[in-house]
């Protein structure tokens, strides 16, 4: 019998009892669909801290008081551009910037265009190669102004946007209005980098603050700070930055006369630690999942079964007209296999459907990526291959007169 | 080309039986006679365990199962009593159901099947499923569909067993003309007036055949 006939006949026994057909198919789907609908969240926030893998850059480390609370903040452990100036020498750092950074509620950007909060960071001169920015205009904070106090800040482009309508050459140079407790200052944009975070801010609409940048000694005169909140570093071996680490606590710490008070830990390797948590709770509630897709599979041979056994009559009757028994036992196998591939094929699109309903309500992203689809169709494909062999055996195998005596 | 050889059986008890090509029998006898052992190694779905069954010149007692299939699609036309028409099909895909696993073409296959069900004289409703149809109507359909692949033989098992008189004389006249025509028709019945419409009688009794002789005057 031809393959073409054999499956049209399928879809009509298949659809001639369609409540029968979609309870059936119930438990693939939700088995598909869930599996569909893990991953696709799964694979979101993997692409999502991959992507702050880029951010990251390889080997960046950064410098903090393992506790940053208020009160060791401002105590004598606090990092000071005393712990920056012993680093700085350190073997093995490529690059190492001081940061301080704001609490942005008290900052506003005031002119020309009152716009939201800002996050001032006060930076070094080599935070530009330690972070790379895409700088587009003008120029990023150096040694110079540093170590003049120079009243010039770096913005985004999205700053820019917003403060002055416009993002263009001529955005450098013009001043820009910050409000501190202290009054509100003027400051000169030197420069505009492009936000790398545009994209997600925008969904936040005005809640993100904008980042501005300015040098160090100018931050901490406007905030009248002398500590660090941290120092930000690129090793020169990325691959060791562990060893690096201990190196730089034990350092600070002989030099604080404290003991393990400070962190350095690779920003990096965090990530990879989250990534390959993310991964397994992916892989193990999936697996979970599948375990439905295995008892829609008894269901699927439940009802091929009960199939087979009703329609005894019609395998002795297409029998005795000539069917081979492979005729017989592929005509069940492809129904059981409809049944399992249109299953996954609906349960994909539930899954795909569910995922995005869930990522968009916890604020994730979800990504179906083309390998479980083709995972999935092929799972639920084999299922119907697994769980129809038996039945469409059994099938097969029916004698010919026992089967048209069947009543 | 199919009616080239003959059939024997030597079954159940040492029952030898001829069948030329071109007859049209009928097989009587009480249940339990053997008459449907008989059908079943006619219809090749059954082997006898001892002697042998020799069809249009193939030994059937030495063919394995998986070509019996093929022997039924080609060499054999299976009428039942209960008609048994798949109910989910309209009359023309039935007719057209053992061209399929022949592998005939669409179109010949509409062709032939059409053919087929003028030749039972039914040529409206040919796409009413079983169940829109009478009785005589529906084994009309299953002759057609026995006679759509020019089988050696047309197995036909009380095919009136379950019509009305009228109707039992219409499929009759139908078996009558199809054997003028050429077929070979072996056909079970425990209808005396439907067994003489027949050429030739065989009765069988506890699996022995007791007469085996033709009708006078019968079907001329």
């Amino acid at each position: 019998m031809h393959l073409a006939e054999n499956i049209k006949s399928a879809f009509n026994n298949v659809f001639g009892n369609k409540m029968r057909t979609f309870l059936t198919m119930l438990g693939i789907i939700i088995g598909i669909a869930s599996v569909i609908a893990i991953t696709s969240i799964g694979n979101g926030s993997q692409k999502e801290i991959e992507d702050q893998f880029d951010d990251l850059g390889v080997g960046r480390m950064t410098v903090t008081l393992r506790s940053n609370s208020p009160r060791n903040m401002y105590s004598s452990d606090a990092l000071t551009f005393d712990d920056y100036e012993l680093l700085k020498n350190f073997n093995g750092i490529k690059y190492i910037s001081p940061t301080y950074q704001a609490n942005f509620y008290s900052v506003k950007l005031l002119d020309p265009k009152e716009t939201n909060t800002a996050q001032i960071t006060g930076v070094g001169a080599d935070y530009y190669n330690i972070m790379a920015p895409d700088l587009l205009y003008g120029e990023y904070i150096d040694q110079e102004n540093v170590d003049n106090k120079n009243k010039v800040v770096v913005i985004t482009d999205t700053t820019a946007q917003k403060v002055f309508g416009y993002c263009d050459e001529s955005v450098v140079g013009e001043q820009i209005s910050i409000k501190s407790w202290k009054g509100s200052q003027k400051y000169t944009v030197s420069g505009i980098v492009e936000n790398p975070n545009a994209e997600t801010e925008m969904q936040y609409e005005n809640e993100y603050p904008e980042s501005i940048v300015m040098p160090i000694s100018t931050a901490q005169r406007l905030f009248g700070q002398k500590t660090l909140t941290n120092i930000t570093l690129v090793a020169e071996d990325p691959d060791n930055t562990d060893i690096l680490g201990e190196r730089i606590v034990a350092a600070l710490d002989n030099f604080h006369n404290t003991s393990e008070k400070y962190s350095c830990e690779s920003t990096t390797e965090q990530l990879e630690t989250m990534n390959e948590v993310t991964g397994t709770v992916t892989l193990l509630i999936s697996g979970v999942a599948a375990i439905s897709l295995i008892v829609g599979g008894i269901g699927v041979m439940n009802i091929m079964m009960v199939t087979v056994t009703e329609r005894t009559k019609e395998i002795g009757i297409r029998k005795s007209i000539g069917a081979k028994n492979s005729d017989i036992m592929f005509q069940f196998l492809i129904e059981a296999i409809i049944l399992t591939f249109l299953g996954g094929l609906l349960g994909i699109a539930f899954g795909w459907a569910a995922g995005s309903a869930a990522g968009k309500i916890l604020g994730m992203e979800s990504v179906v990526s083309v390998d479980s689809i083709i995972i999935a169709v092929a799972i639920s494909s084999a299922i119907g291959i697994i769980f129809g062999v038996y039945p469409a055996r059994k099938a097969a195998l029916l004698d010919p007169i026992e089967a048209l005596r069947y009543e | 080309m199919y009616r080239q050889g003959s059939l024997e059986v030597e079954a159940l008890a040492g029952v030898d039986l001829w069948v030329k090509p071109g007859e049209f029998v009928s097989i009587m006898g009480s249940s339990g006679s053997g008459k449907s052992t008989m059908m079943n190694i006619l219809g090749c779905l059954d082997k006898p365990t001892k002697g042998s069954y020799i069809l249009d010149g193939i030994d059937i007692s030495k063919t394995p199962d998986n070509k019996l299939s093929v022997i039924r699609n080609k060499k054999i036309g299976f009428v039942f009593q209960s008609f048994n028409l798949l109910p989910k099909m309209n009359a023309l895909e039935n007719v057209e159901l053992p061209m399929v696993y022949a592998g005939v073409d669409k179109t010949t296959r509409r062709k032939k099947a059409m053919d087929a069900l003028e030749r039972v004289g039914l040529t409206e409703r040919v796409k009413h499923k079983p169940n829109e149809m009478s009785g005589g109507q529906r084994q009309r359909v299953a002759i057609a569909r026995a006679l759509v692949n020019d089988p050696a033989v047309i197995l036909a098992d009380e095919p009136t067993g379950n019509l009305d008189s009228k109707s039992t004389f219409e499929i009759i006249d139908i078996f009558r003309q199809l054997n003028k025509d050429g077929s070979t028709i072996v056909m079970v019945t425990h209808e005396p007036e439907v067994a003489a419409f027949t050429k030739r009688i065989v009765t069988f009794k506890d699996g022995k055949k007791i007469s085996d002789e033709p009708v006078e005057g019968g079907n001329v």
